[in-house]
């Protein structure tokens, strides 16, 4: 709003002239970090007292014994708050006629939606196995994986310029126009496009298992992306570092922003012990927008380094839990998802948690490195 | 009117259909009647004798594993089943189908919903289904999915088929079932009056179960001179079984028999045998209950254990809630090295005895029986299934005012408090039940309803011989749940079977049969039984050297739980070098277990120089368990203050890092609100 209202006065020049500073992509950018943050942190309490008063609130099977050790009882489907917020924030800072952020933002709402029917069967049905079925979630993630790989790759709504919109991008390869190479997938850029969304939201959904962990590991390859959204939608900077550019995607640098901020303010509460956990509508939500920014960005193999943390939590629990437990009738993992196994072998959550981040900022370093090394 | 009936394989699911196709006709003459069913079933031979053309698609049963070359041609010739089933209902066009269930009435079932969908729904074949067990199998819950409208057996499925339009028909009996008199069919076969007439048979096929008990128990039966056995083999045949032949082989060796013993394949006049007859030995299909029942014969009822669903089991536990019949559960013991179920002939011969002895017993089942099936079941179908076909609703024109056969059945309550099982895993395990089976082995109408020890024994048991691991591994739990003793020797052999794994199964890590989750239980089931002897040491010394890690660390807490409650071997020297050797094991977790095992069992000495070794480990449970085998110690040598290692244990302490990775938390205020709670309980309930 605040961008179309300064875009409308700029454009009847005079001292107006100066409002143009607002609708610079940094301007908004750190303003909408400063807006969810803000958001979040003021808002959580009585999103938190709601989700208490609604019955929301984790796992009511192992109330009695544990309660006075763990954490069980804690308020769940925090997510709703980082949805919102980020929400707000891009309705004052967004320019809603950017294709980029519709798309984005389409994921956030379906994928924060999907979450929260599970995250509510589940509370309503008492246990974990009382949500959304695998299978069903499976095939609403590959449908929107379809839909948007369809949207993206036919000629009259993909936003990408035409000559790359089937095309992937991978680390240390330039593309063509600087002498490197395009990979294209032709039609199979649409079955591509549903795989990552599926790999990724599951991913992010996966790795929620302790306080703060999804909210910190998945804040730094958001940033990641953002930062190569704002490279490859400026001119000068596509041509400096190589990459084609792609006019418009830089409006994704104030989606992450406000996604940045919700992250943040997020932790203030979710840090240990939490006092609310996102719950499916978070990871699912988060999951899914990042899998989207992956994919507008077209940085997919990128995230074989920047989500690195999710990759082996991921192939981890593919290789413990349906082969080991399920297929063979043994552990091949002291405990999977993977961060647990760390708790089995002595290691405090506080600490796994902080151990996590750390790797997490190391590969998301990495792969910025990338940006050069070509 | 064309209409097809559909289900076979065997005779308890032909029956019953031959006699919806008799009510069929008897309401409506004009009626065509069609067959479909397998080639390898019964129907070849009862269909063609009921003058009712028969037409075929291929079907075999649903494997166990989801994934297996067993399902893929599960797969395929379900598929295949489907197109020639299309295929049969094109060419007949029929108005309704009546289906008995089964895997043999699934092509036909599917199919209408096949050619539905290429008509876009303007072809509908309506289909009813009849369940005859009390537990619906796997094929059955998919095909009332399907099916227009549902009729069961035993009320208690009602719950089980989520159906709108379910509802208690009964079991159809042909006409030819009517009862014969006693008197007469004694005098067609040439029986005394007061002859004790016992009928033993396993079914069509035939049983091994019962057959072998059957001969296993006549010589104790040989002492009734007035005893008339007449017993039905089967003709099965069979790689793994040959019915004819093996009990002939098994015949030869037992020295003594009744007099008056006859065996044969197949009982052509079962009706007049039933009849005549005093006792019934039988399965518990659903079929052959019914038989007996119709009759008001006592029966003795021996259930096929680990079918789909432990249908027959389902089925016997069913009537014989009503008191209508007798049950022996079938066990499983090993026979030349393999896992059969069996039942023992001197338990199946004192069972026979004490019904023959006792006639009062034997008119309470029978009263009970005759009341457990009414003989409207065939045309209640039949007037449903013509009004399916005609698109009418169904109105029920029964002028009978009898009620049918569940609603004398006492009302499915399920108690609000816990009772049975899940009160035993909730004070022997500390868990509730749902943590403690993942894949609940006894499903929860039978958790709440029952009181009964020998069911959970026996279906613990039975599980052994289960042919998936899951199915395998919650029998161990059961039987160490239900402190089983008998069972010690399975346990055993379990965690000793050394049968590899399927190849793909090993190339991806698996090792043996018995998989590490049941070799793990299997040793943990050993605490629960409690049991010291040489054999159950025997197992520890090999689950010590077991290749999984966790099978490795749950002989370790074994070996500690046993020293701790006192029983402890006397010559134990060869098993504490195992632990000890041990505690240089590849694997952490097994590493503090033996750390941890050995502060019970090892001399001071040892322990000290091990745990020196682990003073400065980086893994906190190693440090953890090495104060905890030293507390072990000083608690083993609590009087004996003289022991020279008591200073160089300071001396150690002395250079231990205490450094800790883990902390448990702990929130005083959810204490607080936790004892609060415990207090306003505690005040309203007292």
């Amino acid at each position: 709003m605040i961008y179309a209202l300064t875009d409308f006065l700029a454009e009847q020049g005079g001292i107006w002239d100066t409002l143009r500073v607002l609708n610079y992509i940094s301007t908004r950018s750190i303003a909408a970090v400063i807006t969810t943050l803000l958001l979040v942190i003021f808002f959580a309490p009585r999103v938190i007292r709601m989700l208490y008063l609604a019955g929301q609130r984790d796992s009511h099977r192992d109330f009695d014994e544990h309660l006075a050790k763990s954490k069980r009882g804690t308020p769940t489907m925090g997510g709703v708050l980082i949805i919102g917020s980020i929400m707000i924030s891009l309705l004052l800072w967004g320019d809603w006629t950017n294709g980029y952020l519709w798309a984005v933002i389409s994921a956030l709402l379906i994928f924060g939606f999907l979450g929260a029917v599970d995250d509510i069967a589940k509370v309503r049905g008492g246990s974990a196995e009382a949500g959304v079925s695998r299978r069903a979630k499976l095939v609403i993630q590959s449908l929107y994986g379809l839909v948007l790989g369809s949207l993206l790759f036919l000629p009259n709504t993909t936003p990408f310029p035409l000559e790359i919109a089937d095309t992937i991008g991978i680390p240390f390869i330039k593309p063509l126009e600087y002498g490197g190479l395009n990979v294209h997938l032709s039609f199979f850029y649409v079955p591509f496009v549903a795989f990552v969304v599926v790999a990724v939201s599951n991913a992010v959904n996966l790795i929620d298992g302790l306080d703060g962990l999804a909210a910190g590991t998945t804040l730094l390859p958001v940033a990641v992306y953002g930062f190569f959204a704002y490279i490859l939608g400026n001119h000068v900077w596509s041509e400096y570092f190589l990459y084609s550019f792609q006019p418009g995607v830089h409006e994704l640098v104030v989606f992450v922003a406000a996604v940045v901020g919700a992250l943040i303010g997020f932790l203030w509460y979710n840090g240990y012990p939490a006092q609310v956990f996102m719950g499916d509508t978070g990871s699912l939500a988060l999951g899914g927008t990042l899998a989207v920014l992956i994919v507008l960005t077209k940085q997919e193999l990128l995230f074989l380094i920047a989500g690195g943390v999710f990759l082996y939590v991921n192939a981890t629990h593919v290789i413990g839990d349906r082969i080991g437990i399920n297929m063979l009738g043994r552990r091949i993992f002291y405990r999977t998802p993977i961060h647990h196994s760390y708790e089995h072998l002595g290691v405090a959550e506080t600490k796994v948690v902080l151990r996590f981040w750390i790797v997490s900022l190391l590969l998301a370093l990495l792969a910025l490195a990338t940006l050069k090394l070509r | 009117m064309k209409i097809v009936l559909t289900g076979g394989g065997s005779g308890g699911h032909v029956s019953p259909m031959l006699a919806v196709a008799d009510a069929l006709r008897e309401l409506d003459p004009t009626v065509k009647l069609y067959y479909i069913g397998i080639k390898s079933g019964l129907e070849t031979e009862l269909v063609p004798r009921a003058n009712i053309p028969l037409k075929f698609a291929p079907a075999i049963g649903m494997p166990a594993s989801t994934v297996s070359s067993a399902m893929a041609r599960f797969m395929i010739t379900l598929l295949g089943g489907i197109l020639a089933a299309a295929g049969h209902l094109i060419v007949i066009r029929p108005k309704a189908i009546v289906a008995s269930g089964g895997f043999a009435s699934a092509p036909a079932v599917f199919a209408t919903v096949f050619l539905r969908t290429i008509t876009f729904g303007i072809w509908r074949i309506p289909v009813y289904l009849h369940e005859q067990n009390a537990v619906p199998g796997r094929m059955n819950s998919a095909a009332a999915r399907i099916a227009r409208q549902v009729g069961v057996v035993h009320a208690i499925s009602l719950d089980r088929l989520r159906h709108a339009l379910n509802e208690v028909v009964g079991y159809p009996v042909r006409a030819g079932f009517a009862k014969v008199e006693r008197a007469e069919a004694r005098k067609q076969l040439g029986i005394p009056d007061d002859a004790e007439y016992v009928v033993v048979t396993g079914g069509s096929q035939g049983a091994r179960t019962v057959n072998r008990a059957m001969v296993d128990a006549l010589p104790f039966l040989a002492d009734r001179p007035n005893l008339h056995v007449i017993h039905s083999t089967g003709a099965m045949v069979a790689s793994e079984y040959n019915a004819v032949a093996d009990t002939q082989l098994r015949l030869e060796s037992i020295s003594t028999r009744p007099e008056h013993y006859t065996v044969t394949d197949y009982l052509h006049d079962m009706p007049t045998h039933l009849a005549a007859a005093d006792l019934a030995v039988v399965r518990g299909g659903a079929g052959s209950l019914v038989e007996v029942c119709t009759q008001g014969l006592p029966a003795l009822v021996i259930p096929k254990a680990n079918l789909p669903g432990d249908s027959q089991v389902a089925n016997a536990r069913e009537l014989a809630q009503r008191g209508a019949v007798e049950l022996i559960y079938e066990e499983p013991a090993l026979q030349e090295g393999v896992l059969l179920e069996v039942v023992s002939g001197q338990r199946l011969a004192d069972k026979i005895i004490e019904l023959l002895d006792d006639s009062g017993r034997r008119s309470e089942l029978s009263t009970a029986a005759s009341k457990a099936f009414d003989r409207r079941a065939a045309s209640r179908i039949a007037k449903r299934v013509i009004a399916l076909g005609k698109r009418v609703q169904a109105i029920d024109v029964e002028n009978d005012t009898s009620t049918s056969s569940a609603e004398s059945l006492p009302a499915n309550t399920i108690p609000q408090t816990p009772t049975g099982l899940r009160r035993l895993v909730e004070q022997r395990m500390g868990v509730r039940y749902e943590h403690a089976f993942d894949h609940g082995p006894i499903r929860d109408w039978e958790l709440t309803k029952l009181d009964d020890l020998a069911y959970y024994r026996y279906r613990g048991a039975a599980l052994l011989t289960h042919a998936h691991w899951l199915m395998r591994n919650e029998g161990i739990k059961l039987i160490a749940l239900t402190g089983h003793h008998e069972q010690l020797g399975l346990v055993l052999h379990i965690l000793t079977d050394r049968t590899p794994a399927p190849k793909l199964h090993r190339m991806l890590g698996g090792d043996f049969q018995q998989v590490g989750f049941v070799r793990r239980n299997a040793i943990s089931a050993l605490s629960f039984l409690g049991i010291v002897n040489d054999e159950v040491r025997n197992a520890i010394v090999a689950a010590l050297g077991d290749p999984y890690y966790e099978a490795r660390s749950a002989a370790l807490k074994l070996i500690r739980s046993m020293s701790e409650s006192g029983h402890w071997f006397t010559n134990s020297a060869r098993l504490v070098e195992l632990v000890h050797d041990c505690t240089s094991d590849s694997n952490l977790e097994v590493r503090w277990e033996a750390l941890h095992t050995l502060g019970y069992v090892g001399r001071p000495e040892d322990v000290l120089n091990v745990n020196r070794e682990y003073a400065l480990a980086g893994n906190t449970p190693l440090r953890e368990s090495v104060l905890r085998s030293y507390h072990a110690l000083l608690d083993r040598f609590e009087n004996d203050e003289t022991q020279p290692w008591r200073s160089q244990l300071s001396d150690d302490l002395d250079h231990f890092a205490i450094t800790s990775l883990a902390f448990y938390p702990h929130f005083p205020l959810k204490e607080r609100y936790l004892t609060l709670q415990r207090r306003i309980h505690e005040e309203a309930s007292a």
